[in-house]
């Protein structure tokens, strides 16, 4: 039995996790409207230690998300619009030169990634220099300039947003940095019906006030349960399967694949999977918490060859007859068994 | 198929039943070996439910411990089911079939299955075996040596009558008999021929030789002839002149009968079918190569011809008179000699050794006799 599942969350862990889930959950659904399933996985997502691509067409309420965020968890939370003149240092931070009685030294100063979250707005506008000066950050949650490493606050955090129109002079994100992103999560256009809610509860040019309704302690607490969720070995098998059978040649659903899922990918599922169990006040994370965080998580690391985009494939679309392919149960069935009421 | 043979034929079932158990044990390991494949453990079949039920792995979660069992429904769904209709029927069959096989009444002839009595090779031989016992002209010491034989053949199993090796040996018993018998026959004509030369000729040392070599063969023959006749026979030239002209005439025409006689078995012999007729009567024909009843009659077209024939080579002695009726298997019959035919005055030029007469043509011979024709064009074409 894995440390996990020694001390798996109590029922009133549980209890109290999903009390505050809600509450963060119902205040982020008074600043973005009709996107529950978008909420939910952002909090999966937040609860997970990863970072956020979301992508989606201008005023579609993005940022206004991620702000929403950061205010509802009492976190710092700095925003920076990427554009294509924007230098690493203006990210990162620069050494300046800084006078004192002493005399004259290089001190640190410290740029708006040190922070807890990390609003990337439109992302794909910055250079690649730029965009490269996050993979540390993002990955190590640290920066080092000048010789010195200088370790980010926990938690961190990077929200960024991405503009799929308008490409004109911008830079896809490398696939090094795609990958260092646990969701990419695309905002659809909003129903007739959530657009009445906005007109209605909205006005042009005013924030919603949104109030911390989740403590720093007490999400420190939440991201220490997610850790203490149990994940089965057959679940942690299934996942491994997924991602393995994304790999070129290694199933059926995988043709037209150049390249599949990484390692990473597998530990953005189960990190991925722990979140939305805990969400959903389970000790353990199932089969259908990795199906329903799957999309997300590989969308963006499945990378598809020229014929299969030719022909509209999609990675979503490889996603989706991934799930449909593999089994749950390691073993596959016996062929009467297939054919059985319950196959 | 095989329980019922064994019961028609009143062998024991004690070993078929022995293959049949080791051959259902065969068949258990061999469906145990294709189906472990197949098994589905109790982990298997807890995921397998908590996949197609959706039951968010709560069944693992409770083998672990980390919560407590679900309620058992209070109708289970159908969601596995038997599927036993093949393997009960394949079994019901098979059962079935070993009960038929076990209890079927198996149908009893007295006669045994398929052929009736001795087979006939078997009769000939017994026939001929008779008709030389009534002869009196046999040693009933060697006509008992064959009759034992023919019993010990006919003391066989009804059901084994017919098998290969008995017909075998009752075909090489028949033409054993029919052999021996016509060695009598031949050498009692020549003793008769001997007695009636006798009387032609002044000179009685060339029958009283010939007459001793009929009497030795009458002696030392597959089938001897009978004592009291052999002691009945003048033994050497002296007997022979003892004897008056009308004795001998008698005499000779006594053997000249009973080697009709014989003859006439191993004619019959010959005839095949003719010997086992209904009535049981002999065939009555010395002719040699007579066939079947109402077939034959005639000299069968054979090289041993009394046709002389020369093939330019060599000499072929033709055979004489009745020579051919006396004469069976494995008997010289001739001789032939001959001599290559060698010009020596064809002038030879010196040859060394070695030499090769014909020479190959090398790829010319490829050429000619290996190629098809659309190869041959192919080739030629890629050189033009």
């Amino acid at each position: 039995m894995t440390a996990a599942a020694a001390n798996p969350p109590t029922d009133a862990e549980l209890a109290s996790a999903g009390a505050s889930l809600n509450r963060l959950v119902a205040t982020l659904q008074t600043v973005l409207f009709g996107q529950e399933p978008l909420i939910e996985l952002v909090v999966a997502g937040v609860l997970a230690r990863g970072h956020l691509l979301l992508e989606g067409l201008p005023g579609l309420g993005k940022t206004e998300l991620v702000k929403g965020l950061a205010h509802a968890l009492g976190l710092n939370a700095r925003r920076v619009q990427f554009t294509p003149d924007l230098l690493p240092g203006d990210i990162t931070g620069n050494p300046v030169l800084e006078e004192t009685a002493a005399g004259r030294r290089f001190v640190f100063q410290r740029g708006p990634v040190f922070t807890n979250i990390l609003l990337a707005d439109e992302i794909n506008r910055a250079s690649p220099k730029t965009q490269s000066a996050l993979l540390e950050a993002m990955q190590e949650r640290r920066v080092t300039a000048s010789g010195e490493t200088h370790v980010l606050p926990d938690p961190f955090f990077v929200l960024a947003t991405q503009n799929p129109i308008d490409l004109e002079g911008t830079y896809p994100l490398p696939e090094a940095q795609l990958d260092r992103f646990l969701f990419k999560i695309n905002i659809h256009a909003n129903p007739p019906d959530v657009l009445k809610r906005i007109v209605l509860n909205r006005e042009l040019g005013a924030e919603p006030v949104v109030a911390p309704v989740v403590g720093r302690d007490e999400f420190a607490g939440l991201l220490a349960l997610v850790r203490r969720v149990h994940l089965p070995e057959v679940v942690a098998d299934y996942i491994a399967r997924l991602v393995h059978a994304s790999q070129p040649g290694a199933s059926t659903a995988s043709a037209g694949v150049r390249f599949g899922a990484s390692p990473r990918a597998a530990l953005g599922l189960a990190a991925g999977a722990r979140a939305r169990a805990l969400r959903h006040g389970r000790p353990h994370c199932s089969f259908e918490d990795v199906q329903s965080v799957a999309p997300p998580i590989l969308g963006h690391r499945i990378i598809l060859d020229h014929a299969a985009r030719l022909d509209g494939g999609t990675p979503a679309a490889v996603v989706a007859k991934l799930l449909a392919e593999i089994p749950a149960q390691p073993k596959p069935l016996p062929g009467t068994l297939a054919a059985a009421k319950i196959a | 198929m095989v329980f019922y043979a064994l019961r028609r034929d009143d062998r024991s079932l004690d070993l078929a039943l022995i293959g049949l158990v080791m051959a259902l044990a065969a068949a258990a390991v061999i469906c145990w070996w294709r189906a472990r494949r197949m098994f589905f453990g109790v982990a298997d079949a807890r995921v397998l439910l908590e996949s197609h039920l959706r039951l968010d792995t709560r069944l693992t979660a409770a083998q672990l411990g980390l919560v407590p069992w679900p309620r058992e429904p209070a109708q289970v769904p159908a969601v596995l089911e038997w599927r036993l209709r093949v393997p009960v029927g394949w079994a019901a069959v098979s059962v079935a079939l070993i009960t038929v096989a076990l209890l079927a009444p198996v149908p009893r002839d007295p006669n045994g299955p398929g052929f009736a009595g001795p087979p006939p090779a078997l009769l000939q031989t017994e026939a001929m075996l008779a008709a030389l016992k009534d002869m009196k002209v046999a040693d009933p010491q060697g006509i008992e040596q064959l009759e034992e034989r023919a019993r010990e053949l006919a003391r066989r199993p009804a059901g084994e009558q017919y098998s290969h090796s008995a017909l075998e040996a009752a075909d090489a018993l028949r033409n054993q008999t029919a052999v021996a018998a016509a060695g009598l026959g031949r050498n009692l004509d020549a003793a008769s021929n001997a007695l009636r030369s006798a009387n032609r000729d002044a000179d009685m040392k060339s029958a009283a030789g010939r007459l001793a070599a009929a009497l030795s063969g009458l002696r030392d023959g597959t089938l001897p002839a009978n004592k009291d006749l052999l002691s009945n026979l003048p033994a050497n030239e002296a007997d022979l002149k003892g004897l008056t002209a009308g004795q001998r005439a008698q005499l000779a025409q006594q053997l000249a009968d009973a080697a009709a006689c014989a003859g006439g078995v191993a004619g019959a012999a010959g005839a095949g079918a003719a010997v086992a007729r209904p009535d049981g009567q002999l065939v009555d024909d010395t002719k040699t190569g007579a066939g079947g009843p109402g077939g034959g009659g005639e000299s069968a077209p054979l090289m041993l011809s009394s046709q002389a024939s020369d093939a330019g080579t060599g000499e072929v002695k033709a055979l004489q008179g009745d020579a051919l009726k006396r004469f069976a298997l494995s008997d010289k019959l001739g001789t032939t000699t001959g001599a290559h035919e060698v010009d020596r005055d064809k002038p030879m030029t010196p040859v060394s050794a070695g030499r090769v007469a014909a020479p190959g043509l090398g790829g010319e011979a490829v050429w000619v006799d290996r190629l098809t024709p659309a190869e041959r064009a192919a080739v030629k074409n890629f050189f033009k």
